[in-house]
């Protein structure tokens, strides 16, 4: 959106519609379900073979699981923050928050390239049991979820630092883009204590 | 600046009536008349695949014949997509219209290509069925692995929806977007069937098959009537039936 357009909006003070737009919900919505029925698959197999299952997450590391938890739930609040911000008005601040929370996404990744490259050094791949596919797959599914919203991220970035008024369509854009944001968070938040806690 | 003008509505009816053919062709082929829904499991013994094809090989190639049919007709069907995403991008070079173009060009072909690997296979009934095996791999990895130019094509029509947010280049509403960005994002699991030859990633697992084909045929079926009320609105600004 450019300067102008933000101009010729009128300021939304509405704090009781839902935020984002409707269309982005018909998105998360969908993308929940499917992971909705990844979990359920999980759950299926897992109970198939209880043991294979729980002695094999014993080598996933619950500290690298946990940091990445308080990484993405960070990284949200950053966000969320910067949303704050240019709602009340501020716009010099949210550009730096928004920094914020895509390198605290990339140090998800980082975090994630030594969990897996320690994994795969010791010789544990997609192949080796049904936990570990599981384990690949759903956080790789997840991460490559992740990467599109660090695009997504970059985006408002670059549109943060055009903006100098807060109306209706930079909420729709805001929130859409954080809405997404955040469903990548909540589907960590099933992710980890599926796979690295459940016994 | 670049304006495409307006198509005549009665050609882009003809276009859409493709599409509508080409996708129940292509369901119909593969269904009753190929018997691949779902799909012949990877883990079947290539004598068991045998026979599956040859008890009853006659509708099979005619069953194969149906599916290029099928797959020709999503040319028309590219046109009509082109065209939507290029009225939508009105006033700029229609750029997003011509990635569209293109991929959808390729997935036409790649969906055309393989299917005579199919046609191979029941052709000479004295062939190894270990070769056998090996080229329905092929034909089995092809459509399932090539999901990069379908979505492609979608996305560019998905972005482009949520870029239009002017009276005259909205054509559709904004949920669309995100839908068509939504099925974008969930048919790409099929590319995961290589690594498996059972279980719910394979070709013909829950992930792997049905929630691909299922994502598949519902954007069809969304998209035809969501394009059919923008061609009918189409049809009424210009004044002709």
């Amino acid at each position: 959106m450019t300067m102008r357009d933000a101009a010729l909006e009128a300021p939304s003070s509405d704090r009781n519609r839902n935020p984002g737009e409707d269309g982005i919900w018909i998105f998360v919505g969908g993308d929940l379900s499917i992971f909705a029925l990844f979990f359920v698959v999980f759950l299926y197999y897992r109970g198939l073979d209880l043991e294979l299952f729980n002695q094999s997450r014993e080598a996933l590391s619950i500290p690298l699981g946990l940091l990445n938890t308080l990484i993405l739930l960070t990284s949200s609040w950053f966000l969320a923050s910067a949303i704050e911000d240019m709602r009340e008005g501020h716009f010099e601040r949210a550009p730096k928050l928004l920094v914020g929370s895509i390198v605290l996404g990339l140090g998800f990744v980082l975090v994630k390239y030594f969990e897996y490259s320690e994994k795969i050094s010791n010789g544990i791949t997609l192949v080796t049991n049904d936990f570990y596919m599981y384990y690949y797959i759903l956080t790789g599914i997840h991460l490559f979820h992740l990467i599109i919203g660090l695009g997504v991220l970059l985006f408002l970035l670059k549109k943060s630092r055009d903006l100098s008024a807060w109306g209706r369509n930079s909420a729709t854009l805001f929130e859409s883009g954080a809405i997404y944001w955040h469903m990548v968070d909540l589907l960590w938040i099933f992710i980890f204590p599926l796979l690295y806690l459940l016994r | 600046m670049v304006d495409i003008g307006r198509a005549n509505p009665k050609v882009l009816s003809g276009l859409w009536w493709c599409g509508v053919v080409s996708i129940i062709t292509f369901f119909l082929a593969l269904w009753p008349m190929m018997g691949f829904i779902p799909p012949p499991a990877p883990t079947l013994t290539p004598q068991e695949f045998y026979n599956l094809i040859f008890d009853n090989v006659l509708m099979f190639r005619a069953g194969v014949i149906v599916v290029m049919i099928s797959a020709a007709l999503l040319l028309p069907i590219t046109a009509l997509m082109t065209y939507f995403i290029a009225r939508m991008e009105r006033g700029h070079t229609p750029m997003l219209a011509l990635t569209s173009f293109s991929a959808g060009i390729i997935n036409a072909l790649l969906t055309l290509l393989p299917a005579v690997v199919w046609a191979a296979i029941a052709y000479r009934e004295d062939r190894d069925v270990m070769d056998m095996q090996l080229m329905n791999d092929i034909m089995w990895l092809c459509y399932m692995m090539y999901w990069q130019p379908f979505v492609i094509q979608i996305v560019a029509m998905g972005v482009t929806t949520l870029k239009a947010r002017t009276p005259e280049t909205q054509i559709f509403p904004r949920w669309y977007g995100y839908y068509v960005l939504w099925t974008a994002v969930a048919v790409c699991g099929g590319g995961l069937s290589v690594f498996f030859l059972d279980g719910p990633f394979a070709w013909n697992g829950l992930v792997g098959w049905w929630l691909v084909v299922v994502m598949f045929a519902l954007y069809w079926i969304v998209s035809f009537v969501v394009w059919r009320k923008a061609i009918n609105r189409e049809a009424l600004e210009l004044g002709s039936g």
